[in-house]
């Protein structure tokens, strides 16, 4: 239970009572109510108290219980910005390292408690047989992103990347803009910094955040939620008495879950912060086009990569130089451990950050050179197969029913099992499956680069379309709010 | 502000800022119903509970009750919750809208089965309803062998045998409804395995106790499903209900040859203006053409009834023929013109007959119980949904009986535990 809280609140499926940008409350009353308010104040620090305000209510709406644990982490991190900032030309090299390795620790203990203290609880009392038992900590809203945030703002700091920030309020605003507070993507200080306090008014960017917003809430309103309901139907049942189809079916949707949930989520918080005069980060690239696995780590969730890239192997590498044997694949699959860790507080995200890295490392080894010499419809048909294999991982947290799922895969209990396509009433996804698959390629984008596309009149027409997409989309939030009992209850 | 985006930015900021001004606007009607859901909608009439008795608490200075609020309406989520759900319920064009997106589900279905050779295909995304290709009928899927368990069916034989052992002076009945989803013509039957397809049905009926006397409306084919049942609604119509009476009828008159004669009605009336929607069409929104309500004058002689004790009247048949009722879409006109489901219902005729009759059941028995209870002095009508632990010695120590019927589809005649009854 506790695991499919973790994913549902990283991949935000099932949204409810709080704020996610697919609901109504957001769409409708705190976007508006805050661009207002954010474009009537005054640019600087006006705008950046009115932004931390508006990310403080917005988290609170959402998980109240843990505001006053975010604002002690922004003093915190500012209050050791300011300690780093004091001692950044001395001499004293270790005394300076230390100061950031406290601060980092400190960021770090922040995650322990508020994500991995059940689960290491879990291995604790495995461990001694039952003795020890620590009591987990709910799990704090957006803490994996929150915390990379606050580390990339003290390493970038002790490295001299950005001058030592004496502005609480631009530092809070880094850290807690609400855009990107609960789902990313993760945005380097280095990247931020510039930018803070100093957002306009842009119309072109406001019509470009539009834009990109209702493209993502369609992809997750009407593509992920819908087939999320097949990926779920799937992985409830008893895999013992489901065949090949199904299995087939279910893990297809739930590839197409993942990607459509967190890009769209992507797309929508870019968009909203574009709207908001800010620049996030790309975080998706199209990476069921990927050629290889090295190649989708490059084109899946693109922030977290360049985050551990740029913070964890790199110095890793450097730190290693001398070694020779094995040393990238040994640090490739370190990272990618801490990958699959940083995913959810469970072994089966161990198991999947493992199993990237392992192939990463193989990859990394020479495989990438041999695949480059096959065709590149093989090349994708290796990468697909990988990656959405490696979804079954990611998806069963019980180590008991990996086994029968992947026989279930594999055709041990047919081709249909006792539970078929039409009793788990999956079959009619099929068609939003295959329309799925299309939009995971660069189809559309092509439109968009022809160049009639980009007359006056075609804009226009392209923004009804994108409107009547927003409506679709809010006509699919009604809808999934349709509840119509057997019998009246008034 | 460039021309190319003027459009969009203004479109967007439209459509933004009318929805909450038409929340502002909107008069909060605080039994807001909703005859397709058969809900109350939820509105933003929540302040009881919301931040302004908080901020009241606050600044009484009573931080223990302000915590209590706090922790109970927002850190747990509830206001939040309650927030939403308001703002989809009163979202302007809700209704349109949710029929715009069950259109386009519609669509994906027809799509994904138009290769398949299925009579019938899903209505909606989310509920368990098929309707026919040629719309002549909405019902609910064939109903899974897993789901049913011959254990609990033995479970009910026993339970029979008990009350049957300890009640030796009343006659015990049970009368199957054979629900489609039941029957082994259901049509959909091919297409989906371990099917119940009426074998458990069969199970009961070739092991209950002789004493029992049992008897059930037995659909003949799928053409007999359609002349008894509402084409969109999972109730019997009334041809189904006729049929029943003349079984039971038939089964009470094999005791007790005593009982007044079968009542016989042949004039069928429909009800102009009364355009029925049932159950299944309701709950999967399903754009189903109004079926015609047919029914029967019962003419009963004179009687009282009583509801959970209290003299009433049951059903609404008078204000039907009245021309008067409910023309909302999807309004209920079965428990309209019948009456509705009530835990205890007692009839009372002055007939010459001396005999009471129990009958336990459900939604069904609004449509029969009337005619049954002319034939009987007392006749008490009792849903069992309402008595999930149902004794009939706390009963019968007020009413006494001299017959009890089950009557009802599966679950409730023989195939559920939930519906034992308490010796």
């Amino acid at each position: 239970m506790v695991q499919l809280l973790i994913e549902c609140r990283y991949y935000a499926l099932f949204w409810s009572s709080f704020m996610s940008f697919a609901s109504l409350s957001f769409i409708f009353v705190f976007l508006p109510a805050a661009l207002i308010l954010y474009y009537l104040a005054p640019r600087g620090n006006w705008r950046n108290l009115v932004l931390v305000l508006l990310s403080l209510a917005f988290f609170a709406w959402a998980d109240l219980a843990h505001l006053p644990f975010l604002v002690l982490f922004v003093l915190f991190n500012y209050g050791f910005g300011l300690l780093i900032g004091r001692f950044l030309n001395s001499e004293r090299v270790a005394f300076r390292k230390a100061i950031l390795w406290a601060g980092v620790g400190g960021n770090l203990l922040f995650l322990v408690v508020f994500k991995y203290l059940g689960f290491l609880g879990e291995i604790l009392d495995s461990l001694s047989g039952g003795r020890l038992a620590i009591e987990s900590q709910a799990l704090l809203l957006g803490v994996s992103y929150l915390t990379f945030s606050s580390l990339s703002y003290l390493i970038d700091l002790h490295k001299k990347v950005r001058p030592v920030e004496k502005n609480f309020l631009n530092v809070a605003a880094y850290l807690v803009m609400f855009p990107k507070l609960i789902q990313g993507p993760i945005a380097l200080y280095k990247e931020m910094e510039p930018q803070l306090g100093q957002t306009r008014f842009d119309s072109e960017d406001l019509a470009w955040g539009i834009r990109r917003f209702i493209i993502g809430l369609g992809k997750k309103v009407l593509l992920a939620d819908t087939l999320a309901v097949a990926a779920n139907k799937v992985f409830s049942v008893n895999f013992a008495k489901i065949g090949a189809d199904a299995a087939w079916v279910g893990l297809i949707a739930y590839s197409l879950v993942i990607l459509f949930d967190f890009s769209g989520y992507t797309d929508m918080a870019l968009g909203v912060g574009r709207m908001f005069g800010f620049r996030l980060p790309e975080n998706f690239n199209y990476p069921y086009i990927s050629r290889s696995i090295t190649d989708f780590w490059r084109r899946w969730h693109m922030s977290l990569t360049n985050w551990f890239r740029t913070y964890v192997f790199i110095p890793l590498e450097f730190k290693r130089r001398r070694a020779k044997f094995l040393r990238q694949q040994s640090n490739i699959l370190l990272v990618f451990l801490l990958t699959g860790l940083w995913h959810g507080a469970s072994w089966n995200f161990v198991i999947w950050g493992a199993y990237f890295g392992l192939i990463l490392a193989i990859e990394a080894s020479g495989l990438s050179r041999a695949l480059k010499k096959l065709p590149v419809i093989l090349q994708h048909v290796y990468t697909l197969i990988i990656v959405v294999f490696g979804w079954v991982f990611f998806r069963i947290s019980n180590p008991n029913q990996l086994p029968r799922f992947l026989g279930a895969l594999f055709g041990a209990n047919g081709l249909t099992g006792t539970q078929t396509l039409r009793s788990l009433n999956i079959l009619f996804y099929i068609p939003v499956l295959l329309i799925g698959a299309v939009l995971t390629t660069p189809l559309l984008a092509r439109f968009e680069t022809l160049n009639f596309i980009n007359s006056k009149v075609w804009r226009v027409v392209l923004d009804i379309l994108l409107l009547a997409l927003l409506v679709l989309s809010l006509a699919f939030i009604l809808s999934n709010g349709f509840k119509a009992f057997m019998y009246a209850r008034f | 502000m460039k021309r190319n985006s003027i459009f969009l930015i203004i479109a967007f900021a439209l459509i933004l800022l009318s929805v909450p001004v038409y929340w502002l606007v909107k008069e909060d009607s605080p039994q807001n119903i909703n005859w397709v859901e058969g809900r109350v909608m939820n509105n933003f009439s929540i302040r009881h509970r919301g931040w302004m008795t908080s901020v009241k608490y606050l600044l009484r200075g009573d931080a223990a009750m302000f915590s209590e609020m706090l922790q109970k309406d927002f850190v747990d989520g509830a206001f939040q919750a309650d927030f939403e759900a308001a703002a989809s319920d009163q979202f302007p064009f809700r209704l349109a809208l949710i029929q715009t997106a069950k259109t386009l589900e519609r669509l994906v279905i027809r799509s994904a089965y138009a290769l398949t050779k299925d009579p019938a295909i899903p209505a909606d995304m989310q509920s368990v309803y098929y309707v026919m290709r040629d719309r002549s009928a909405i019902f609910e899927r064939p109903v899974p062998s897993q789901a049913l368990k011959l254990e609990a069916i033995d479970r009910r034989i026993e339970n029979y045998q008990v009350l049957l052992e300890k009640y030796p002076e009343i006659d015990f009945y049970v009368y199957v409804i054979e629900r489609i989803q039941y029957s082994r013509f259901h049509p959909l039957n091919p297409y989906f395995k371990n099917v119940d397809a009426g074998q458990f049905l069969e199970y009961f009926l070739a092991n209950h106790p002789d004493e029992l006397h049992v008897d059930r409306l037995a659909l003949t084919s799928f053409d007999d499903f359609l002349k008894v049942y509402y084409h969109s609604d999972h109730h019997w119509n009334i041809h189904g209900v006729l049929r029943a009476y003349q079984d039971i009828h038939r089964m009470l008159q094999q005791n007790n040859p005593e009982i007044s004669p079968l009542r016989v009605y042949e004039d069928f009336i429909q009800l102009d203006g009364v355009h029925f929607q049932g159950t299944a069409a309701r709950r999967s929104f399903y754009p189903f053409d109004a079926e015609i309500f047919e029914v029967v004058d019962y003419d009963l002689p004179p009687h009282q009834v009583f509801i959970n004790g209290v003299e009433g009247v049951y059903g609404g048949s008078e204000k039907y023929f009245a021309g008067k009722f409910s023309t909302e879409p999807f309004y209920n006109h079965y428990e309209g013109f019948f009456g509705g489901d009530l835990p205890l219902i007692e009839f009372v005729f002055d007939t010459g007959s001396d005999r009471n009759l129990l009958v336990l059941g459900n939604s069904y028995d609004n449509a029969l119980v009337p005619l049954l209870a002319s034939h009987y002095h007392h006749t008490y009508s009792v849903d069992l949904r309402h008595y999930p632990k149902f004794s009939l010695s706390d009963f019968m120590a007020e009413h006494p009986v001299d017959d009890v019927i089950v009557i009802g589809e599966n679950p409730y005649a023989f195939a559920s535990e939930k519906y034992l009854i308490k010796p």
